[in-house]
């Protein structure tokens, strides 16, 4: 693949999108990038803004074999990775995959399962695979998990811990679509669109082909200035004062592959700053904990966020 | 260089304060204002009264505009010095500002041209033009500039508060030519009614005026200094305190200049001795001619040659073309003048005469009836000055490109090579012809990658200046793309950064080519302007042809057959006390009893009559007053009873062909005609008359009559009247049927000469007061009268209706709901404000403290003026507040820490920093008021 064909592809997969999916236009770019990063992406926002929809329509469209998993608190592990089952007429045990085996995964407000079967999703996002009874079973490539929560409700949830957090590579808010945009998805819901049923979308891609994206992306120059540039975005949040506990190197890494990505998207073969900075907000937001005191004084985490990207000179020569 | 030292403080002001402010200045530092003056400004007035001597009023403003125009430099120079410096010597303002002449002639040039091209659009271009060119004396007096480089950066800087700039330029415009008819009414008014001194003509009747000369040039120092100002207010505003190490940079390169002044001693005792020389001339020019008993006829033919050799009367030699029909009627006296060929091959030619006669008297008016032949011909000198310009502009780079050549082919450890900036290194270069130029030595050295950021930072600073983009160090590239409101550059801007990323990210080598266009994309972005104005100015060029045969020459003084000059200075010549009247003849003041006014002469062929001033002459002349009427009977009042007498004329022949023999009485003596015995009755005092009459020709032979009994003293063969005298009242009117006599051509005739002394002596008065073309309406009795009389009532209507328009826009403007944004943190600043006691009780008050500190960081940043980073002297110039106590404030502030132990004093600095801040964002909120 070279960096033209990658760029028809990338554009084609989001006009393949639009024909379903009326604005949410970070939360598409937000999947299909952590798609070619070889990451997972979580999504918070209130019920019925087409997070769901999202998600099945980028697995159309990627043609991709697209499981959904909705986390209720007494959701096992075992529900999630498989199983093994005896079967009377063979004797044995038969192992009985999970809807983890998929290539893209809706995990349905994850926050509301506990914590272990939360962690049930771990080696899967890490490693893509899953180990059942001492046995690794791999998950089919691309493999990607994008996970839900709902912000709203706070009665019977289980935050997700900073190790799993930091997994995921990006995180996305959803918010409310603007009126023209609403009375647009109103006017086509009107019009007959059934969003449980995407047989008019195409695809546009398959799931070879997004590997291949993968290794092209993964190929784009980057120089030692835009490494700089990232490293001092991300240690920004370690001394920055309103934030406990800064980001991981994983934050770097995870800053470079999606900036990678958008540059290759643009049909450029190197990285440049201007790739880094779109992506940046997304890849922190989760990665850093916020100063109680902060938080009392009702700071977010992308007002800091925004504040260190004001704060870093972006890489050149003179000025 | 130390801030704090500068006489001047450095903050924003409103345009009236930087006046108020030019004016104390001024006021401060009178001496070296003074000792400047003397050298710059008498000179200056002693040319511009010189030529308005030599060739009449318009040459004398023409002449002094175009020595302003240089004058002012000097002026710039000293200002710039005594704002930092206690001492500044002259000769250093007068050789900062001879080394700009020759860049500042070429500028006013384009300057001139491009007021040509405006005048063809009714002068609306200069309110852009103008101001865009209003800094340029600044720029290349102070800034050094080349000539190109001034364009630019003087279109910049005047972009950057394009407001303050057209206020300003409209004042240059305005304030001089108010200067001087103020400096004109109030000086007359000094000499006439203070001192007691025949105040010069007005400039309102004259064109001009001594007074009104020194109006204009008194007023120079303080206009200059104010434009000044207003360049420091704007640079401080857009560079911030950036401008404090220009003129540290000035000051040093200046410094290293201070042995070449010794050579400006002797120019400086030059200009002592110029300025008492102009003095003199002063002085000379105002004494007045010595005075003769009486009116000789016998001496006028002396007088009238005496003139006509002097060489002031080219109405013989070289007329007016073309010939006016006032001067077409005196075609028959030019074969009778001795060497007139010129007036007589005029008379011979089949030209036609122009629609409006022109001025006999007054030469300006004349001029002005002629402004389409001086525009063109002042377009035709400015063409052929703009391609000599234009040449000398392209070959002085050619010139300099060559050289620079010859020195980069040297061997090498003669010129080392520029070193580029690395990463690390930050170099600030606040111009962007500096790092245009930068980038190009780069280019040269081989050095493309830096050669290409160069580029990239001068366009990026060209549109930040225009407001195109902003700077801010967290800004991509691909941003300032993005953001980049000018649509027209953000293309090219696009192109620069795709090479630039291509070679710092994408490891790519920059070739020569890639540099090359880049430098043609900034070049582009950062002079695209100045190019335009020199397309505009280019494409003024083909409107400005040479005129017509028509209109090819410039009236002079003494050029027109028909005119007066030779009249006037005959009388002078005679003895007579002759001057112009000076005031309406509406408002003659009535003479007293037994008073012996001068007499008045009102030429009816050049002044109308409107009723209140025919009035006013009947009641004049009653009251004792003697007028002295020529010309256009029918326009005579009524009260003196003139009419036109019809001559016989032989069959065939018309009354206009002439030559019309003329006898005309010269008066000896003449009763007085004060009523001592109180008998009003004039008719009994005749007069005692020469025995021997004089003789005139004239070409016409208009003959008149009273109706009332009068005292013929001028009358033709056929005894009808030419002029005769009535009494009336107690003075007496002196009519005559025309106004021949009083021409240059009818006068140059041998003979005439004295007929007119003769004729004019019947007047008895060696004073005469020669009413002007206007003193025959009545003055307008309110200031809007007088606009409309002057025919300025549509341009008032016009401008109280843009007034109105204006007010309703700024009123709709302003009445206007707009939102009130909410402060984004306004929950934390409540927060802070309600819990201070118990961040104190926690131990809280240092995050506190640092916490507002940080957001007050982020705001002042916001409205600080680009380039600057001085947060404490901001704050202190908004707050008004001294400096030293911001600064200790601020620095505590940002010294807090969230997590160190409380020194004490947190909250009480959190308490007057947000009061400060309060005070410089210019809300009342502060803790204290609470």
């Amino acid at each position: 693949m070279d960096a033209n064909l990658f760029q028809q592809t990338f554009d084609r997969i989001r006009r393949e999108m639009a024909r379903v999916v009326v604005g949410q236009q970070e939360l598409v770019d937000g999947v299909l990038v952590a798609t070619i990063a070889k990451g997972h992406v979580l999504v918070e926002g209130a019920p019925g803004l087409g997070k769901t929809l999202v998600a099945r329509a980028f697995a159309t469209v990627s043609g991709c074999a697209f499981k959904r998993i909705q986390f209720t608190p007494d959701l096992m592990p075992s529900d999630i990775t498989g199983s093994s089952v005896y079967s009377r007429e063979t004797g044995r045990f038969t192992f009985v995959p999970g809807p983890i085996f998929a290539q893209f995964l809706l995990a349905d407000e994850i926050n509301r399962a506990p914590a272990k079967t939360q962690s049930a999703l771990l080696e899967a996002m890490q490693d893509h695979q899953v180990t059942v009874d001492g046995t690794s079973r791999p998950l089919p490539g691309p493999f990607v998990v994008a996970a839900t929560q709902n912000p709203v409700e706070s009665q019977g949830t289980y935050p997700l811990p900073e190790a799993q957090l930091d997994r995921f590579l990006f995180k996305l808010t959803v918010g409310d679509p603007p009126p023209e945009l609403e009375r647009t998805i109103v006017r086509h819901h009107a019009d007959g669109f059934d969003p449980t049923n995407l047989s008019a979308l195409h695809s546009a891609t398959s799931p070879q082909e997004l590997l291949a994206m993968q290794l092209h992306a993964q190929s784009v120059h980057v120089d030692d200035a835009v490494i700089a540039y990232i490293v001092e975005l991300v240690r920004r949040t370690r001394d920055d004062k309103a934030i406990e506990l800064g980001a991981s190197p994983r934050a770097s890494i995870a800053l470079l592959k999606s900036a990678q990505v958008i540059a290759a998207s643009d049909g450029r073969t190197f990285l440049t700053p201007d790739d880094v900075k779109p992506m940046v907000a997304a890849v922190l937001r989760h990665r850093v904990m916020l100063h109680p005191d902060a938080q009392l004084q009702g700071i977010s985490a992308d007002e800091r966020i925004q504040d260190i990207l004001r704060a870093v000179p972006v890489p050149r020569l003179a000025a | 260089m130390d801030l704090m030292r500068a006489r001047v403080a450095m903050r924003e002001r409103p345009l009236l304060d930087i006046l108020d402010l030019a004016v104390r200045f001024c006021a401060a530092h009178a001496w070296p204002y003074a000792k400047l003056s003397a050298v710059v400004l008498l000179p200056g007035l002693a040319v511009s009264w010189g030529a308005s001597r030599i060739g009449g009023w318009w040459v004398g403003w023409t002449v002094t505009w175009m020595l302003s125009a240089f004058a002012g430099a000097p002026f710039v120079a000293l200002a710039s010095r005594l704002v930092f410096a206690d001492r500044v010597r002259t000769r250093e303002s007068l050789s900062i500002a001879l080394r700009a002449v020759p860049r500042l002639i070429l500028l006013r040039l384009l300057q001139a041209l491009g007021l040509v091209f405006s005048a063809l659009l009714l002068g609306l271009p200069w309110l852009w033009l103008g101001t865009v060119l209003l800094f340029v004396v600044e720029i290349l007096v102070l800034e050094q500039s080349g000539v190109g480089g001034t364009l630019g950066r003087a279109q910049r800087v005047a972009s950057a508060h394009f407001p303050d700039a057209v206020l300003t330029m409209l004042l240059l415009v305005v304030a001089p030519v108010a200067a001087a008819m103020l400096a004109d009414v109030a000086g007359r008014e000094i000499l006439a009614g203070l001192l007691e001194f025949r105040p010069p003509p007005s400039i309102f009747r004259a064109g001009g005026s001594w007074l009104a000369l020194m109006g204009w040039w008194a007023t120079l120092p303080w206009l200059e200094t104010a434009r000044f100002f207003v360049y420091l207010d704007i640079r401080t505003r857009t560079e911030g305190w950036d401008i404090q190490t220009r003129f540290a940079a000035i000051a040093a390169r200046l410094e290293a200049e201070r042995s070449t002044q010794a050579s400006l001693g002797v120019e400086k005792a030059g200009h002592r001795r110029l300025a008492v020389g102009g003095l003199a001339l002063l002085a000379l020019l105002a004494v007045a001619p010595p005075a003769h008993a009486a009116f000789d006829p016998a001496r006028a033919q002396a007088d009238v040659d005496g003139a006509m050799s002097e060489g002031q009367y080219p109405f013989c030699s070289a007329p007016r073309a073309p010939l006016s029909p006032s001067a077409r009627a005196l075609c028959p006296h030019a074969s009778e003048i001795p060497a007139c060929r010129g007036f007589l091959a005029d008379c011979a030619s089949a030209t036609p005469p122009p629609a409006t006669p022109p001025s006999r008297t007054w030469p300006w008016s004349g001029h002005a009836l002629t402004l389409p032949a001086v525009v063109g011909r002042a377009a035709q000198m400015l063409v052929w000055l703009l391609v000599a310009a234009l040449v000398t502009a392209i070959l002085i780079p050619v010139l300099r490109a060559i050289a620079r050549a010859k020195r980069g082919n040297d061997p090498p450890g003669l010129a080392a090579p520029p070193e580029a900036p690395r990463a690390d290194e930050v170099v600030v270069v606040n111009d962007e012809e500096l790092l245009l130029s930068r980038g190009d030595e780069l280019a040269r050295a081989g050095r493309f990658g830096a050669a290409l950021q160069h580029y990239l930072a001068a366009g990026l600073r060209a549109l930040d200046k225009r407001g195109s983009v902003r700077i801010t160090r967290d800004r991509t590239n691909g941003e300032y793309v993005r953001g980049c409101t000018d649509a027209g550059a953000r293309p090219v801007l696009r192109a620069i950064v795709r090479e630039v990323d291509r070679v710092q990210f994408g490891g790519e080598e920059a070739t020569p080519e890639s540099v090359a266009r880049a430098s043609h994309w900034a070049a582009a972005l950062v002079r695209a302007l100045p190019l335009l104005a020199l397309a505009l100015a280019l494409a003024g060029l083909p409107g400005c042809g040479s005129a017509g045969r028509g209109s090819s020459t410039v009236p002079r003084a003494g050029d027109d057959p028909a005119g007066g000059e030779l009249f006037l200075d005959v009388l002078r010549r005679q003895g007579g006390d002759v001057a112009t009247l000076g005031t309406s003849l509406a408002s003659l003041p009535l003479p007293e009893r037994g008073e012996r006014v001068a007499a008045v002469v009102v030429d009816l062929e050049h002044t109308d009559l409107d009723d209140d001033t025919r009035d006013h002459l009947v009641e004049w002349v009653d009251a004792g007053g003697i007028l002295v009427l020529a010309g256009h009977l029918a326009g005579w009042p009524k009260a003196f009873g003139a009419t036109a007498t019809q001559r016989e004329v032989p069959l065939g022949a018309a009354l206009s062909s002439g030559p019309h023999e003329l006898t005309v009485r010269r008066l000896l003596a003449r009763s007085a005609l004060d009523d001592s015995d109180g008998d009003d009755d004039a008719s009994g005092k005749a007069g005692v008359y020469a025995e021997t009459a004089e003789r005139g020709v004239l070409a016409s032979g208009p003959a008149m009559n009273f109706a009332a009994p009068a005292e013929g003293v001028a009358s033709f063969a056929d005894g009808t009247t030419y002029a005769a005298v009535l009494p009336h009242g107690g003075g007496f009117v002196l009519g005559i049927a025309s106004d021949e006599l009083m021409t240059n051509v009818a006068l140059a005739r041998p003979g005439n000469a004295a007929a007119m002394v003769a004729v004019f002596s019947n007047a008895d008065r060696l004073a005469l007061r020669i009413a002007d073309a206007e003193d025959g309406v009545s003055p307008p009795s309110t200031p809007i009268a007088a606009l409309l009389r002057v025919g300025l009532g549509t341009g008032l209507v016009h401008a109280l209706l843009a007034v109105l328009v204006l007010f309703a826009a700024a009123g709709s403007r302003l009445a206007r709901p707009r939102p009130i944004l909410p402060p984004r943190r306004r929950a934390f600043a409540e927060h802070v404000e309600a819990v201070g006691a118990l961040y104190a009780r926690t131990h809280s008050a240092p995050h506190a403290l640092a916490a507002y500190a940080r957001f007050a960081d982020e705001r002042l940043h916001a409205r600080m003026p680009r380039g600057s980073a001085d947060v404490a002297a901001f704050l202190a110039s908004r707050a008004r507040v001294p400096v030293e106590a911001c600064q200790r404030l601020w620095a505590r502030a940002v010294q807090a820490k969230a997590g160190a132990p409380p020194l004490g004093d947190e909250l009480a600095v959190l308490r007057e920093l947000s009061a400060v801040y309060a005070a410089a964002m210019g809300r009342p909120m502060s803790l204290d008021e609470r």
